[in-house]
């Protein structure tokens, strides 16, 4: 393996560390107690600065609860096939339902609704209610 | 990060896939990882400023703009909503535009960014940065420099396990942007040359008008003296004062009051220069004459005059105060060691 490829791999393993870790919500010191390293070797091993032996990605594995071969090999294949999945709002399946709309077409109001990547707001905005989203169909329902 | 505050997951998220599309080393909520990010986004608008020759802050957001193929649109009546409606939903059947009217009847919206669907590769405007112009022109400048610090510093969102609808402008992400929009919109490597070159003037708001009139006409008097005073070789900081009462009961004890801007480097040096927020401000200083006459002026003044109510006192020293009124009856003030 390449030195780049093994940094490459190193990083990977470490995000995947540190991913489970705030999953789990535990911070790099409870975890390192746990697994029984040093703070700051854990906080280099998820950053992907040093190698890390098998035996210690065992211990922190353990520590964590999940399979070594999930930290090894990680979910890389699963990620992948669950960013093709599409995740329809609620309330964009209502709207569709009522408007019995096309799968297509729903996909295409989400796609259209997620164009719009960033707002700057001093006030937070809400999921938009199965109406909001029947409003946006009406709107834009020649255009798709 | 340099935060008190628990980051949430989503959060992380966010600030991970920053370091992650910039290569840093850093953890997100590790000391030094703002520090990083700007200085990666630094380095990579370099180049493109430095290709585009441009001097002027508008000048260097038009090339990084081009550079990421953000194009900036600008909306100040229902008119503008209606012909960024005709050019991309009608007429290029965007139909993510068809959540303007909605999006920008709300004033707290200061932008929108949109990424175009159905752009070409070739295409200038695969994002459109639609600024919402209607209440005010101040922040124009400002939330240009915001939007393609999102372009610079985030992955496309194709790329993104997650969406950035509905965010505030106090959230970390965001909050790290404006520091990124601050360096860009000031470029050092422009901007300090110009200030350092005024330095035998006064720091007052006649020089930070000049500064802004040469270099970013459409940037905010606020936004334009912070970066001055960032720039400025001598100790100087920059704050605002209102009325106000104190933190835990606003409404005890109000009286003038003043919130810390910016604070350049030669001010913290031996803490040579600083206020404490939220301190009030003395009856005589010329911040309280300015609030009484609205005429923006400039004195002398000693800091030891200035004091808490717990009793503490600012350093005794000579300082050069320049006040100036702003909206809202906010006052607007610099404080410079001559």
């Amino acid at each position: 393996m390449d030195e780049k490829k093994e940094q490459n791999n190193r990083r990977e393993i470490g995000r995947r560390l540190r991913s489970t870790r705030r999953s789990r919500e535990l911070t790099t010191q409870s975890l390192a107690k746990k697994a029984k390293i040093s703070t700051g070797y854990l906080s280099e091993v998820e950053r992907g600065l040093c190698p890390v032996s098998v035996d210690k990605l065992r211990s922190i594995a353990s520590a964590l609860q999940v399979d070594l071969t999930f930290i090894l090999n990680g979910a890389d294949v699963s990620i992948r096939e669950s960013a093709d999945e599409v995740w329809i709002p609620t309330a964009l399946a209502s709207a569709a339902e009522q408007l019995d709309l096309s799968y297509i077409v729903t996909i295409s109001l989400l796609n259209g609704r997620a164009s719009l990547v960033a707002k700057r707001s001093s006030g937070a905005s809400n999921e938009w209610t199965a109406e909001q989203w029947i409003d946006f169909y009406e709107k834009v329902k020649d255009f798709i | 990060m340099e935060l008190s505050i628990r980051l949430t997951e989503g959060q992380l998220m966010r600030l991970d896939a920053v370091a992650e599309h910039l290569d840093i080393q850093i953890d997100p909520e590790d000391d030094g990882f703002n520090d990083a990010v700007i200085s990666s986004c630094l380095s990579k608008v370099a180049p493109i400023i430095a290709d585009a020759s441009a001097t002027t802050g508008e000048e260097i957001l038009a090339a990084v703009g081009r550079y990421y193929s953000v194009l900036f649109e600008e909306v100040r009546s229902s008119a503008d909503i209606e012909r960024l409606e005709q050019k991309y939903l009608r007429g290029q059947r965007e139909i993510g535009f068809a959540q303007l009217q909605n999006e920008l009847a709300n004033p707290n919206v200061d932008a929108l960014l949109f990424q175009r669907q159905k752009a070409q590769q070739h295409d200038r405007d695969k994002w459109v940065a639609v600024l919402n112009l209607q209440q005010t022109e101040t922040r124009s400048f400002w939330n240009r420099a915001h939007e393609l610090s999102h372009r610079i510093a985030e992955p496309p969102q194709g790329l993104l396990p997650f969406k950035r609808h509905g965010l505030e402008k106090t959230e970390p992400i965001e909050r790290l942007m404006d520091l990124i929009a601050a360096e860009i919109a000031y470029f050092p490597e422009v901007f300090v040359p110009l200030v350092v070159g005024r330095q035998t003037e006064s720091l007052t708001f006649e020089l930070v008008q000049s500064l802004k009139a040469v270099f970013a006409e459409s940037s905010s008097l606020l936004a334009a003296a912070n970066a001055v005073v960032n720039s400025w070789p001598k100790p100087a900081i920059s704050l605002t004062a209102k009325f106000d009462g104190r933190k835990r009961n606003p409404h005890k004890d109000v009286a003038l009051r003043v919130f810390p801007q910016a604070r350049n480097s030669a001010a913290r040096v031996d803490n040579e220069l600083f206020v404490i927020p939220r301190m009030r401000v003395p009856q005589n200083s010329v911040v309280c004459e300015v609030q009484r006459s609205g005429i923006p002026q400039t004195a002398v003044e000693n800091l030891a005059t200035w004091s808490t109510s717990s009793g503490q006192k600012l350093k005794d020293m000579n300082v050069l105060i320049s006040a100036t009124l702003a909206f809202q009856e906010s006052i607007y003030v610099l404080i410079s060691c001559e």
